[in-house]
């Protein structure tokens, strides 16, 4: 296969940058503070937790209109910038006619900065969060959770929160999108950015999968919110690179009348939102996966292929019962995501094969849905990494327990099912006879590791705790009532 | 005392922006990290301990000196004043000290090479 290189094209200040040589995996806060010189956007830990290098990036969506996402520039390939525009700090003072934009003047009025040092990554995602709005303000708690990945340790949260409501009663200081969309139409009507034999970005999965087979070895990319960190971290070459995130059709989270298809690109903000519409029991856990910047940038099919233990999407999806679709070439094959994986982010994917779709089958019409309940454990409530994640789905007839699946995170090399503990509730009235048969048994199925998130016994009786909530939220008989049983839900009640 | 009506005039209770705040709110405040830097500007490196506990024997720095490019090479003894920054008790030495000194920590800073 022959192939031309072709520069990196993006939109800022109004204008096309064009990087023509650039290291796939440089990143877009490097090329912003020691290219472009513009050192408003911060480095704080490197690592898509702080949200001091917050920027904006400006897309357009399948409906051909634009979506602003608040994203982590320390760990954004900038390649992965083509066709897109962009928007840092320096840039919100233009819009509000050359004084300070209403986020900005909201910051000062209402004292939400000491140190500054965080308040870049602030006002980004607070100016997209304005533009998400046109309403006017959320709720306190919709803007918190906007805020979940900007971390600040001096000011404090309470006059940066204020701010988010202030920034809403000053006379509207709107982006004037089209000219933003007709150059993005423009920018995209242009060749693909391309580095041959180390950057390839396809449009279309059949680009795609011919380049798949083509170079088994190349590394995929998808939104790097992990594979960034290979890089800033560990300090890795990562070899060639093969750019998801620019095939349109990977990019869908389609609603179908039997299962939700979660193209392997879609963003783990579109893929919980469709889950959490389907089953709200699941919403805590979508908020509580990582922050906004790190969900409109990573991907479900991401964290799923990628398949840490630890992460999140894997033990609800198992739950639910979904199955992977996995293309190489021309050929499909459909593998259940709960004999995925073969060992610590090991997986069944053959050379050149990739993860195209994410299925996941509705409730039937007909049946009493499963009930399903995830619950994460980790230490801080907000953007952090779960020490243990049950997710679990039990079909009840009558009071008989016709179908069980018990998935977990964090208590071995993989996302997995209690095999032990599900053959003892299966077939059994669920009492607590059955629920303490099953509490038993996890420690069968499981021989938790202790590291820094908690103790090997730590994870076994929380585990054990967390089916005992289930228990009580779901037993046939004087079920509790969420807000017996959650923190959260008394709070929100409140 | 001042009555009350004359300390709601003051400055006593009355909201002041940071003066900084413009600043920082648009990302022109500068930090150290952001300043291009000047022609000239020199490096340094600290040489730490690979004991977590021990005494030093000897310091030898002179082969280090003799290095090419290297401008300085400083120790505790080169400190004019206290070797020590602990802002409230005063116990974190800023290099360890020179012979018979013990060494605390693995990855104490002992010397320092600009």
């Amino acid at each position: 296969m022959t192939e031309a290189a072709h520069p990196i094209r993006f939109l800022h200040r109004g204008a096309v940058v064009d990087v023509a040589a650039a290291a796939p995996t440089r990143t877009l806060l490097e090329w912003l503070r020691e290219d472009a010189r513009c050192t408003g956007t911060k480095e704080g830990c490197a690592e898509g937790d702080c949200g001091a290098c917050t920027v904006v990036v400006g897309e357009l969506d399948e409906h051909g209109e634009l979506a602003l996402k608040p994203v982590n520039a320390c760990i954004r390939f900038l390649p992965t910038l083509a066709g897109k525009a962009l928007w840092t700090v320096e840039d919100l003072a233009a819009m509000g006619g050359g004084a300070l934009h209403p986020v900005q003047q909201a910051l000062v009025d209402c004292h939400g900065s000491q140190c500054g040092f965080c308040t870049p990554g602030f006002v980004m995602s607070l100016w997209a969060c304005y533009e998400r709005h046109p309403e006017g303000a959320p709720s306190r708690q919709q803007l918190a959770d906007d805020l979940a990945g900007n971390l600040c340790r001096c000011t404090g949260y309470r006059p940066i929160l204020d701010a988010g409501q202030r920034m809403f009663d000053a006379p509207r200081a709107a982006l004037e999108r089209a000219p933003v969309v007709q150059a993005l139409r423009e920018l995209n009507s242009q060749p693909a950015p391309s580095q041959p034999g180390a950057y390839h970005a396809p449009r279309t999965i059949a680009e795609l999968a011919a380049l798949r087979l083509a170079r088994p070895e190349a590394r995929l990319l998808a939104g790097g919110t992990d594979v960034g960190l290979w890089v800033t971290k560990q300090l890795r070459d990562l070899g060639e690179l093969i750019y998801l995130g620019d095939v349109a059709a990977l990019r869908r989270v389609d609603v179908r009348d039997d299962a939700i298809v979660i193209g392997a690109a879609a963003t783990l903000e579109q893929a919980w939102a469709a889950l959490a519409d389907e089953w709200p029991a699941l919403r805590e856990v979508w908020l509580r996966f990582a922050s906004l910047p790190v969900r409109v940038a990573g991907t479900m099919g991401g964290n799923v292929a990628n398949g840490s233990p630890i992460g999140d999407s894997a033990p609800v999806l198992i739950a639910l019962g979904a199955t992977l679709r996995l293309r190489r070439g021309d050929a499909l094959r459909r593998v259940a995501l709960d004999a995925f994986y073969t060992g610590y982010m090991q997986n069944r994917l053959e050379p050149g094969e990739f993860v195209e779709a994410i299925e996941v089958p509705r409730n039937a019409p007909a049946k009493a849905p499963p009930r399903l309940a995830a619950y994460k454990i980790s230490k801080r409530h907000d953007s952090d990494i779960s020490a243990v994640l049950g997710a679990f789905a039990i079909e009840l007839d009558g009071a008989r327990i016709a179908a069980v699946r018990l998935a977990w995170g964090g208590l071995a090399a993989t996302v997995q099912r209690a095999a032990a503990a599900e053959a003892a509730l299966l077939g059994r009235d669920w009492d607590e006879a059955a629920l303490q048969a099953a509490q038993q048994a996890l420690a069968v199925d499981f021989k938790p590791l202790t590291d820094m998130r908690a103790t090997a016994a730590y994870r076994l009786r929380v585990a054990r705790n967390l089916l005992r909530r289930y228990w009580l939220e779901t037993r046939p008989v004087n079920p509790l009532p969420p807000r017996a049983l959650s923190v959260w839900a008394l709070e929100e009640a409140r | 005392m001042k009555r009350d009506d004359e300390v709601a005039e003051s400055v006593v209770g009355a909201a002041l922006a940071h003066e900084s705040a413009r600043g920082h709110v648009a990302g022109s405040a500068p930090y150290t990290d952001d300043l291009p830097e000047l022609a000239g500007t020199l490096h340094a490196a600290l040489g730490l301990s690979p004991l977590s506990h021990g005494v030093i024997e000897a310091l030898e720095l002179d082969a280090l000196r003799a290095l090419p490019g290297v401008v300085a090479v400083l120790s505790a003894a080169d400190i004019p004043g206290v070797n020590d920054c602990g802002p409230l008790v005063h116990d974190d030495p800023i290099l360890a000290g020179g012979v018979g000194a013990t060494l605390r920590y693995l990855g104490q800073p002992v010397f320092l090479v600009v």
